[in-house]
């Protein structure tokens, strides 16, 4: 199991970041993403693999100020 | 921190004056502040920020707020404070454009050391108008979680 945005979900073995943003409609087009606390480039995001029973905070930023 | 003269666009929603048109908005904003209380120090610095050096003005500060507009440069910038300043507390926000909604408006707390002043509802402002009134509150929600900080309330 993955916990992602306080949600628990089943974990998926060989998945990217990628992949996994696509899969629960996360795929924003703008996003931060933390696992397990540690910031993640957005160009590394189609080489992480996600482990199992990482906790994933994905936040979508848009423009404006 | 700025890099952008005062525009006319500008006037509905940040705090310069009709006849600050056209001059640097650091130093517009700086003589804004002293005719409040000419006893304030202000550090105004005229310069816009480089992908892969973004952190570089911001190594001595103990909070770093996050008031850009695009949303490719936020998540830029946020990632490289990130990266680059482990320890360093910052405040940035998203979701400011369009009116209503100040209900939705929440922190979310990311790690130790990031708090995202966020309404995920919130439209981007290429499809929906900056007007002051979001703004502020936003402004405000920044500054208000940046005293926090500063008092040292917000670390565990």
């Amino acid at each position: 199991m993955i916990e992602i945005n306080g949600r628990k979900i089943e974990w998926k073995k060989g998945e990217t970041i990628q992949d996994l943003l696509r899969r629960t409609n996360l795929n924003y087009p703008i996003v931060i993403v933390k696992i397990d606390g540690k910031m993640i480039p957005k160009d590394r995001f189609s080489e992480v693999y996600i482990r199992d029973n990482s906790s994933i905070d994905v936040v979508p930023i848009v423009s404006g100020g | 921190m700025d890099f952008d003269k005062v525009e006319e666009s500008n006037l509905d929603r940040q705090y310069y004056f009709f006849d600050q048109i056209g001059r640097l908005k650091v130093n517009a904003l700086r003589e804004n502040i002293h005719k409040i209380d000419p006893s304030i120090k202000v550090e105004a610095i005229n310069l816009k920020l480089k992908s892969g050096s973004m952190e570089e003005p911001f190594k001595e500060v103990d909070v770093v707020i996050e008031a850009l507009d695009n949303a490719e440069t936020k998540a830029s910038f946020i990632e490289e404070i990130l990266l680059k300043l482990p320890g360093k507390p910052l405040i940035a926000a998203s979701g400011v454009a369009g009116y209503g909604g100040a209900e939705r408006i929440k922190t979310l707390r990311m790690g130790n050391l990031l708090y995202l002043c966020s309404d995920d509802e919130a439209p981007s402002s290429d499809e929906d108008v900056l007007v002051a009134p979001r703004v502020a509150l936003m402004a405000n929600w920044e500054a208000n979680l940046a005293i926090e900080i500063l008092l040292g309330e917000k670390y565990d």
